[in-house]
């Protein structure tokens, strides 16, 4: 049986390398977003004390910039090259003072400026007024104090990386059963297994295995690729890294048989299967703050299946913290919820009848 | 006219029966306008966005006096105004909140620091000099904190200001006045006209990595061609239907995004010619990389394959989604040959009045030049004429 198993393993593991898309969705999507959006994060940066650099035209007092500090103020000839500082982003935003209580803002309308932009605009604002009124002696003094939510003291660009891992999982688990049930018995490969000696487990486990492997891959990748660019050091013990990944997989691929028997076109369910990532991506509170979505809709980021994994990742990592009965007990649901999938997906797709 | 006709038919309705025509195509773009529309349209509208966050409050002191009346009167008018959706809980012990925080409860907690109340002197005449008084804010890594932090922060500036002016003469009325700038003056930004491009530009992406090239391969690998040769219809007459075919079903989905764009503020600049003109031209010059794709590929598979993951590079480092001009090295690369990062922001320098940029029209044209020679020379080997 061994012998026949890492035979199935081996078979299998090459078919999942050849197939180019499954390969792509798993490994390489996650890295392209974590080098967009963690080169994003490193250049809007969460220091302390982001500094900016502010373009100024207009008669100013010498003690104008001192009221924009910690952030730096550069004084422009004219509008022009103020307007093209801005464009060029030698500058974050540029004030033309066209008279002391008229005051042109300029930014680029690029979306990066989205969020940055507003905080930026109203400080400077602030700024300007309090350079008016020659407020010199702050009256409140803030006093920012991070402190570690888990055993690390994080930072945001962590809490991407534990969510690219998870977008990683769920796209490598959700993929792969499609893959395994679907377009397998489209192209009629469990049809020929099962006129083996091959037994239907045998077959589920021994594809299943492969595609868990690869999302092991993808994970490790994506933590080196991190570390390497971004200086980024997630400490994951190395059985809560094989226990996360294992049981996140699993339910993943669990998400995937659900598709597979509510659609049962493969291709149909394929495409629900994007659109669940495409949905996941953008509401799942990992490349955009929850907070930021609209009231009525930030509930749904409590029942995706993709924040349970980031929170067991982060949780994972010395992020932030987790009861153990919660950590154990989330383990649990995704590895019985995936592997009764599963059971459910290898009885009702690996048999030796005609493909859909 | 009457070979063309009936060839188009059966072509259109081969498009229709696959449910993944019908989806990807015409209605995911639409469904991604809707849903982008709803969700970030806010975020990045002139209001700004309104974050649903947390705050625990603790006070080293009881604070009285003037202090009082001045906090008091800060969390009632950010409860009052409507314009935060701020939740503030007080905790007896500084731990309580810390914990609070580790367990995501509150994103930030305030500490009004011992001595706090010492603001009342500012009120009680002149008394040499000030020392400030301390509030410290206690936030994580986690992105909802930093912006707990800074918003707070912010608001604070805002409340020492006023309190300045209340002792000094008054706040300075100021008119502040905001250009958004990038390649010429585009004027405010307004996330429809971002994303609108954008939802245009995916149809047309859809046909021509996917539709188009897959459709000519599949034809050709189920020996389609060979059979239309068989009959009296030309190879004219069986790329015209196509063209036709694959523009059909681009004008559907195009069609229904213009209505959805009624429910939303896009600018009406996409009635304009311009917008049509160059929307017909992105079209034309795009649906050549179809063409470019079905020259290399024999096999539906491997096609697929290749067309997925140059899909989703396109889709998001071409600035359909977000700006791409901070992206490193290599990708930015990728973004600045690529046509429809060019084509995408044609479109929008279109709807907010600004210049064509010179690179979204030589840009593409290269590509379609280049796509048609590949095409042209590898014609008989793609149609499989043999």
């Amino acid at each position: 049986m061994n012998r026949r198993f890492f035979h199935l393993m081996k078979v299998f593991g090459r078919e999942t390398f050849r197939h180019k898309v499954d390969v792509f969705f798993t490994v390489f999507f996650p890295i392209l977003f974590l080098l967009i959006f963690g080169n994003m994060f490193m250049m809007t940066g969460d220091d302390e004390e982001p500094t900016w650099r502010i373009g100024v035209v207009g008669e100013v007092r010498e003690e104008f910039s001192g009221y924009f500090a910690p952030h730096q103020v550069g004084i422009f000839e004219d509008v022009e090259s103020l307007k093209k500082g801005v464009e060029e982003r030698q500058v974050h935003i540029g004030l033309f003072l066209e008279g002391e209580k008229e005051v042109q803002i300029y930014q680029t309308s690029s979306m990066m400026d989205g969020g940055e932009g507003i905080f930026l605009r109203r400080f400077v604002e602030t700024a300007y007024r309090r350079s008016l009124m020659e407020m010199e002696e702050a009256l409140i003094r803030v006093e920012p104090e991070r402190i570690a939510l888990g055993e690390v003291d994080a930072m945001e660009i962590d809490y991407l990386v534990t969510g690219v891992m998870a977008l990683s999982i769920l796209s490598g688990g959700m993929f792969s059963v499609l893959g395994i049930f679907g377009r397998y018995k489209r192209q009629q490969v469990i049809k020929r297994f099962m006129a083996t000696p091959v037994r239907p487990w045998e077959f589920v486990v021994s594809a299943g295995s492969t595609k868990i492997l690869l999302n092991f891959l993808a994970v490790i990748i994506v933590l080196q690729l991190a570390g390497l660019l971004f200086g980024v050091n997630l400490d994951f013990s190395v059985p809560v890294f094989i226990l996360l990944v294992l049981s996140t997989s699993i339910g993943m691929m669990g998400l995937g048989v659900v598709l597979l028997l509510v659609f049962k076109k493969t291709e149909t369910a394929y495409t629900a299967a994007s659109l669940l990532y495409t949905f996941m991506t953008f509401f799942s509170g990992v490349y955009f703050p929850v907070a930021f979505l609209p009231g009525q809709i930030q509930w749904l980021a409590r029942i995706l299946p993709v924040t349970y994994t980031v929170d067991l990742l982060r949780y994972g990592a010395g992020i932030e913290t987790m009861s153990g009965g919660a950590f154990l007990l989330t383990n649990m649901v995704f590895i019985l919820a995936g592997g009764g999938l599963l059971l459910i997906g290898s009885k009702k797709f690996v048999t030796s009848e005609d493909s859909q | 006219m009457h070979k063309l006709k009936p060839l188009t038919l059966v072509m259109i309705r081969d498009h229709f029966r696959e449910f993944e025509t019908v989806f990807w195509t015409i209605l995911f773009p639409t469904l991604i306008l809707i849903l982008f529309v709803g969700v970030f349209g806010q975020m990045f509208s002139e209001e700004g966005v309104d974050p649903s966050l947390s705050y625990g409050v603790y006070y080293e002191e009881t604070t009285h006096g003037m202090t009082d009346g001045i906090l008091r009167g800060l969390f009632t008018e950010i409860g009052d105004s409507g314009e935060f959706s701020f939740t503030f809980t007080i905790v007896e012990e500084e731990e309580d909140g810390r914990d609070l925080l580790r367990n995501r409860d509150i994103d930030a907690l305030l500490v009004f620091t011992e001595g706090f109340s010492e603001l009342n002197q500012l009120f009680m005449g002149p008394g040499g000099e000030f020392d400030p008084v301390t509030l410290r804010i206690v936030h994580s890594g986690r992105s909802e904190s930093v912006i707990a932090r800074d918003i707070f922060e912010s608001i604070i500036e805002e409340v020492e200001m006023s309190l300045y002016g209340q002792l000094h003469g008054g706040i300075p009325s100021v008119e502040f006045s905001e250009v958004a700038l990038e390649e010429g003056d585009r004027g405010p930004f307004v996330y429809e006209n971002f994303i609108f491009p954008s939802a245009i530009m995916l149809s047309i992406l859809t046909v021509s990595f996917f539709n188009m090239p897959i459709t000519i391969v599949d034809y050709a690998e189920r020996g389609v061609m060979k059979k239309i040769r068989g009959t009296p219809a030309r190879g004219v007459h069986y790329f015209f239907a196509f063209l036709i075919s694959q523009l059909l079903v681009l004008i559907i989905a195009l069609i229904l995004l213009y209505i959805a764009s009624l429910w939303i503020a896009v600018s009406p600049l996409i009635y304009g010619w311009r917008f049509i003109l160059y929307t017909l031209y992105a079209t034309v010059t795009a649906l050549s990389f179809g063409l470019l794709f079905s020259s290399f590929f024999r096999k539906t598979a491997s096609l697929a394959s290749v067309a997925n993951i140059f899909f989703f590079l396109t889709m998001f480092l071409s600035g359909l989604y977000f700006d791409v001009q901070v992206i490193p090295g290599i990708l930015r690369w990728y973004s600045r040959i690529n046509p429809a990062t060019h084509l995408v922001d044609g479109l929008r320098s279109i709807l907010i009045e600004g210049p064509m940029p010179a690179e979204s029209l030589w840009v593409p044209a290269v590509w379609f030049l280049c796509s048609l020679g590949v095409f042209l020379i590898n014609q008989k080997k793609v149609l499989r004429y043999e």
